[in-house]
């Protein structure tokens, strides 16, 4: 059985009013320990949605939630805490939940809230900002209002980060940042789920991305879960991505329209490196 | 979690009462609640409670919607009732210790129960049958003729619209931010009260920072569309009286009179 498992799952919003409406409907996915999954779909398509269910903060309608063999359905209190601990959920903008009088401060509140004893959380305060490249010497005593953008939702993964999730789930960690900021949160997450072997679940906007790091991809749309697998598999279908007002990655763009000028170029590339060589065997085979 | 808050809600509808200008609405409802307060035994408060069901049931809104309403005041209604029911000197039918039950107080109780529901289910009709806009517009008309004693109705207005305006937002954002906190492992329902509230800092704290920037964002916002207050400033949309809202007036100013009648000739 996969590590995390949605059967059959639908979430309605305000039932019985006129806002009524249907977040997400009949949705079957399973996630493995250690992968390392994409989600896209256009904005309101219930990614948010999704990504919340999958520590218990949603409850489903229908169907019901698995982690690691356990219906999230049934659980209370510490049985809870200890789920929203396992499954680490860093929301979009996490910037704006960031409270405390200094960053130490603001990372350690997880590690606490889990009853470890001080020198344990201090342990994974330095951990987590380590993992995040916050210097832990020249930020610990900073108020994180006074930090950059770049700063302060580094410090609010890192938050996450220091409760030792078994699995990070990212809702849009890049979203609204510059493309070196971009790149660097990106950048260590693949570190973080390299080298700590945990799974991610990153949800994003910018195809480029889930074509560099996602293994396997999933698009949600209008609440129903439309295609899944590879990033090739998935990018390979262009029009179907514009069909639903998704882009594919720039440098599959680029593949599509050199095959649409009879250039026998693999319709299955979709990351730079990945495309330089095989232009270059082709340009070499001229 | 926070769901449940409806205060300047807006239900979409079509019925009379929605269509009804907003400053009528709202003498209608000031006239009610003064009713609430004048009328003082059996018939005064059946003709209210008819005349206030019937105004409920003419907006086509689901009862559901105004007990939500009074949900938070759920616990005050209770001890209303129970005060009035045990300090109320009558005749004993009831006693249980000290306490004693009269017949004046349970009667007594009902009435003020009726009086405090009746209060916020008429309010919660405006506002749940009025956009804001309306609401605000209407409003600042009725403070019009305030503005030679030097009450700012315009400058008033637009503060109302605006917290109207962010009640939602704010709502939602504290919703996020709760969840956010319980992702990372906090407790709001759980321990004495000292805990509570120091649990409850580290949602307050981001919602005050958060509120404090979206502040400076609108004056910022507001300014570049060169806002500058009250003078000279016109209506897209004019506030006309209908028919139906003459005949409203009558009904509400109807109703007053027979309250009146029956606490004083009945």
């Amino acid at each position: 059985m996969a590590f995390i498992e949605l059967k059959n799952v639908s979430v309605i919003y305000k039932p019985g009013t006129p806002y009524e409406a249907v977040a997400l409907e009949d949705i079957n996915l399973s996630i493995d320990k250690g992968e390392f999954l994409g989600i896209i779909g256009p904005t309101g398509s219930g990614k948010s949605t999704l990504v919340q269910l999958l520590n218990g903060l949603i409850k489903p309608h229908k169907g019901k939630v698995f982690v690691d063999g356990i219906d999230l359905s049934g659980l209370k209190g510490y049985r809870l805490r200890e789920m929203r601990r396992r499954i680490g959920l860093v929301f979009q903008y996490p910037e704006n939940q960031l409270f405390a009088e200094t960053v130490v401060e603001d990372i350690a509140f997880g590690p606490r809230n889990l009853g470890l004893d001080e020198d344990e959380v201090q342990r994974r305060v330095i951990e987590a900002m380590e993992f995040v490249g916050l210097d832990y010497e020249s930020f610990k005593d900073r108020s994180p209002f006074s930090l950059s953008g770049g700063e302060m939702r580094r410090t609010a993964i890192a938050g996450i980060l220091a409760m030792g999730p078994e699995v990070l789930v990212l809702d849009e960690p890049s979203a609204g940042m510059d493309p070196r900021g971009r790149g660097e949160i990106l950048n260590r997450i693949a570190r973080i789920h390299e080298e700590l072997k945990i799974a991610v679940v990153l949800v994003s906007h910018n195809m480029e991305d889930i074509a560099r790091f996602a293994r396997r991809v999933v698009v949600l749309n209008e609440g129903r879960l439309v295609l899944e697998g590879t990033p090739r598999e998935i990018f390979s279908q262009g029009d179907k991505i514009r069909s639903l007002g998704l882009e594919v990655p720039p440098i599959t763009e680029l593949v599509i329209r050199l095959r649409k000028r009879g250039i026998n170029i693999s319709p299955e590339i979709c990351t730079v490196d990945e495309a330089r060589e095989e232009i270059l065997k082709l340009l070499g085979r001229r | 979690m926070l769901e449940d808050i409806t205060i300047g809600q807006y239900y979409p509808g079509d019925s009379i009462i929605h269509r009804l200008d907003p400053r009528v609405k709202i003498t209608a409802a000031l006239i009610y609640m003064t009713c609430l307060f004048v009328v003082n035994n059996y018939w005064g408060y059946l003709m209210i409670i008819t005349a206030g069901l019937a105004a409920l049931k003419l907006s086509r809104i689901p009862a559901g919607f105004f007990i939500k309403g009074l949900r938070p005041v759920f616990l005050l209604l209770v001890i209303t009732f129970l005060l009035n029911l045990f300090l109320t000197p009558g005749t004993a039918v009831f006693k249980w210790g000290f306490l004693k039950v009269t017949k004046e107080g349970a009667v007594l109780g009902l009435y003020m129960v009726i009086r405090l529901a009746m209060l916020i289910v008429v309010a919660s009709l405006v506002s749940l049958t009025t956009t804001p806009v309306n609401l605000t517009e209407g409003i600042e008309r009725l403070l019009r003729p305030f503005k030679k004693f030097g009450v700012p109705a315009h400058e008033l207005a637009m503060m109302m619209t605006i917290a109207l305006r962010f009640i939602p937002t704010l709502i939602d954002e504290a919703d996020k931010i709760i969840r956010a906190q319980m992702a990372r492992g906090a407790v709001f329902d759980e321990g004495n009260l000292i805990k509570r509230i120091k649990n409850i800092l580290p949602v307050v704290v981001p919602l005050l920072v958060g509120a404090l920037r979206r502040a400076d964002e609108l004056a910022t916002a507001m300014e570049a569309r060169c806002y500058r207050g009250g003078e000279g400033r016109t209506r897209l949309r004019e506030l006309t009286m209908e028919f139906r809202d003459v005949a409203a007036l009558i009904v509400s100013f109807a109703v007053f009179a027979i309250s009146l009648w029956s606490r004083w000739w009945l």
